[in-house]
């Protein structure tokens, strides 16, 4: 089929079907879904630049009457051409399982489609897929879905006019989202959330990066990046940059977007809306919380040099402390979920109020090439603007590699509390079979 | 929660559609109660438990898998083709180890080699879809590719296990699946067909595959037109098995078929003698 379908989960745990193609010929297309009881039209697919025949992207809201924690398959027909499966969701459940029936969240950041080992990750993806024990409820795709600055040694030398840059950026989505070894498989089996973080843009945006040399000098040559980068990431992955925010049962899960509203001048992560979103998230919680974000929480801020010709981490922003004094303050347990580090890890600590607050980075899912990550344990102590976050953050032992690695993250009512168990599984298979290479238990 | 144990399945009863075949069976050989087997199950899986070495502590090291911690009835795994040939991973018996590397430890068996009730007291076949013949394309199709699932890795590991060898712990709490079961895992998953359903890791093994069968049938059966991921063309499993042999005991050079002591002496030089040319 010339169209793939990607189920999404938003806000207030509304599933909506996504879908997109490269084909031109289908721009006024009739295209038809079903879901369960359900047959729809889909919304009819609109160009993401008004200049280019391709990609087409449209999205449309699924108002099935789907049985909470049942799966079904989704079939498409585009005209009255046969009906073909199109892929599978799970609807959202209203209660959280006990250990034998956990919600179960794939965690992925980091996919370089150029990587050495790119071709590895959906066999990966299609194995956990496979087995009813394994299987995602929802997946989330914690930043760098796509490296749109890579191949850096072209980047590095070329520069691009916009028109250049929008076809150049439609290859790199479409090969990820519609190849066969790409990510689009695994979108298409189960609910995705996707969260944002630089690479979806460029390295270290909205800064300069030394690996794009369209980006160096120019702010009119790094607004039309940003211009085309930032229609790809609405038509593919979120239309907003608003917090989304759903619930599992007694979970509440917060997606947050702290890149693409990001300034330039290190004050502001998002906007006031956003964060002020996120603030009464936490504060509205009655039971623990998962806040996914692009990049960590426990880390100190990079040094000047650092972070100018690396990565500025969120500490670097002044904003960064008006979201730890929010998350300092929460009376439930929280666990953020990031990537970005090329590692792996779990620490926690405890928060003012004796509730747990927990970090699982899942990273890298492809590693971009030459940019190996080190595994580092978590800094004893964030700090910032006086106040601390939490206090002595414990990194736990069980969970230490930079292998390429999804994380599967079981959360579940253990007595009167919720437990998460994260398991890291690597894309390489040791022992030429796949399996979870370490694992760990929080109670949250 | 240990990943090894199988969760458990929602039904309140074993499958009914599975079989037992055990009285009556002939004492000495499974080929008459093959050659009888009804028609759906002329190409169907095949599940043997061996009473050598290598098949008693395959047995024994699923215990891990169980509930009750007792070995399992199982020892190895494979697909029994209309024409009487068996498609399988086998740990003990490697013919040429000069071609595992190509064929990824794949051979094809005639359905004879698992002729002796003595040497495989337990013999089962079970049918969890309409037809074979997807599952036997897939087989050809992925078997190859040692990129994605590299069989000799599994055996050599399994070997270290089975001789008591360096790292000779036990493979499947590391999630290093028996050879053939994680063979034919990925051979139904290939065709969108789950064999495990209550595992949660890789360790496949013939008592995963038992267990699906005899408990996981109201999986198999709930799959419908809107719902069948992981079970499409799939049918209640059903089946017939004999079990000789419940407790794995194992057939050593100082045993006599019925388990009591072999009259030849015991002897410390004891090497494999080759006959013929």
């Amino acid at each position: 089929m010339s169209i793939a379908i990607v189920p999404h989960l938003n806000t207030d745990g509304v599933m909506e079907l996504w879908s997109g193609s490269m084909d031109p010929a289908l721009l006024g297309s009739q295209i038809t879904a079903r879901v369960g009881p359900a047959t729809f039209a889909l919304q009819p697919l609109q160009r993401v630049f008004e200049d280019a025949v391709a990609p087409l992207v449209s999205r449309t809201t699924l108002e099935a009457d789907l049985d909470p924690g049942r799966e079904y398959e989704i079939f498409a027909r585009i005209g009255n051409a046969p009906e073909e499966r199109a892929g599978h969701l799970r609807a959202p459940a209203v209660a959280l399982g006990d250990r034998s029936e956990p919600f179960r969240v794939l965690l992925a950041s980091c996919n370089s489609r150029l990587g050495d080992n790119a071709r590895r990750a959906a066999p990966l993806l299609a194995y956990l897929n496979s087995k009813q024990s394994l299987r995602p409820h929802l997946k989330i795709w914690c930043g760098d879905q796509i490296y749109l600055d890579s191949p850096a040694s072209h980047y590095i030398f070329n520069r691009h006019s916009e028109p250049e840059l929008q076809e150049r950026h439609s290859e790199h989505y479409a090969a990820t989202w519609f190849g066969s070894d790409g990510l689009g498989a695994s979108f298409r089996e189960g609910l995705n959330v996707f969260c944002p973080d630089d690479h979806e843009l460029w390295n270290n945006a909205p800064f300069p990066t030394l690996i794009a040399s369209d980006t160096w000098f120019s702010d009119g040559h790094r607004r039309a990046w940003r211009r085309v980068a930032g229609k790809l990431y609405a038509g593919f992955q979120n239309p907003t940059t608003a917090p989304v925010k759903f619930k599992i049962g007694p979970l509440s899960f917060c997606i947050a977007d702290l890149r693409m509203d990001r300034d330039d001048a290190r004050r502001d992560l998002m906007s006031g809306t956003s964060l002020n979103s996120i603030e009464d998230w936490i504060a509205g919680l009655s039971g623990p919380g998962v806040l996914a974000i692009g990049q960590l929480l426990f880390a100190k801020p990079s040094g000047v040099l650092a972070g100018k010709f690396g990565d500025y981490d969120l500490q670097n922003y002044d904003q960064f402390a008006q979201l730890a004094a929010a998350i300092n303050g929460s009376q439930q347990s929280i666990a953020v979920l990031t990537g970005d580090v090329h590692y792996s890890r779990v620490a926690s600590t405890r928060l003012p109020s004796q509730k747990t607050l927990a970090e699982v980075i899942s990273s890298p899912l492809s590693l971009v090439k030459g940019a190996g990550g080190k595994w580092q344990a978590a800094p004893e102590r964030v700090k910032t603007n006086g106040t601390v976050l939490g206090g002595k953050i414990e990194t736990d032992a069980q969970i230490q590699t930079s292998q390429e690695s999804v994380a599967l993250l079981e959360f579940f009512t253990a007595g009167a509390s919720i437990a998460l168990r994260v398991q890291i599984w690597p894309v390489l298979p040791a022992n030429g079979t796949y399996g979870s290479m370490q694992e760990t238990e929080i109670l949250l | 929660m240990d990943s090894r144990i199988l969760r458990s399945s929602p039904a309140k009863a074993p499958n009914p559609g599975i079989k037992d075949r055990t009285q009556g069976a002939d004492e000495r050989s499974n080929l008459p109660w093959l050659r009888k087997r009804p028609a759906e199950l002329k190409s169907a899986v095949l599940l043997v438990g061996g009473t050598s070495l290598a098949h008693f502590r395959t047995r024994c090291a699923q215990a891990v898998m169980r509930r009750d911690l007792l070995p399992s009835f199982w020892s190895q795994v494979g697909i029994l083709k209309e024409d009487d040939k068996v498609i399988t991973v086998p740990v003990d018996t490697l013919i040429d180890i000069s071609r595992v590397p190509d064929a990824n430890g794949v051979e094809i068996t005639p359905l004879g080699a698992f002729a002796s009730a003595r040497e495989y007291p337990n013999i089962a076949l079970l049918r969890f879809t309409e037809t074979m013949d997807n599952v036997i394309a897939c087989a050809a199709q992925i078997s190859p590719h040692r990129e994605q699932l590299s069989l000799p890795n599994l055996i050599v590991r399994w070997l270290t296990y089975i001789w008591a060898l360096g790292n000779d712990s036990n493979p499947l709490a590391e999630g290093i699946g028996v050879p053939n079961a994680r063979w034919l895992e990925s051979v139904f998953a290939a065709s969108d067909l789950e064999l495990t359903p209550g595992l949660s890791s890789g360790a496949s093994c013939p008592e995963a595959i038992w267990q699906a069968a005899l408990w996981w049938h109201e999986f198999y059966a709930a799959a419908a037109p809107d719902n069948a991921q992981g079970r499409r063309n799939a049918v209640r499993p059903s089946g017939e098995y004999i079990v000789r042999q419940p407790a794995a005991a194992p057939r050593g050079p100082r045993d006599a078929d019925d388990g009591s002591a072999a009259k030849k002496s015991s002897k410390e030089f004891n090497p494999i003698v080759r006959t013929g040319k």
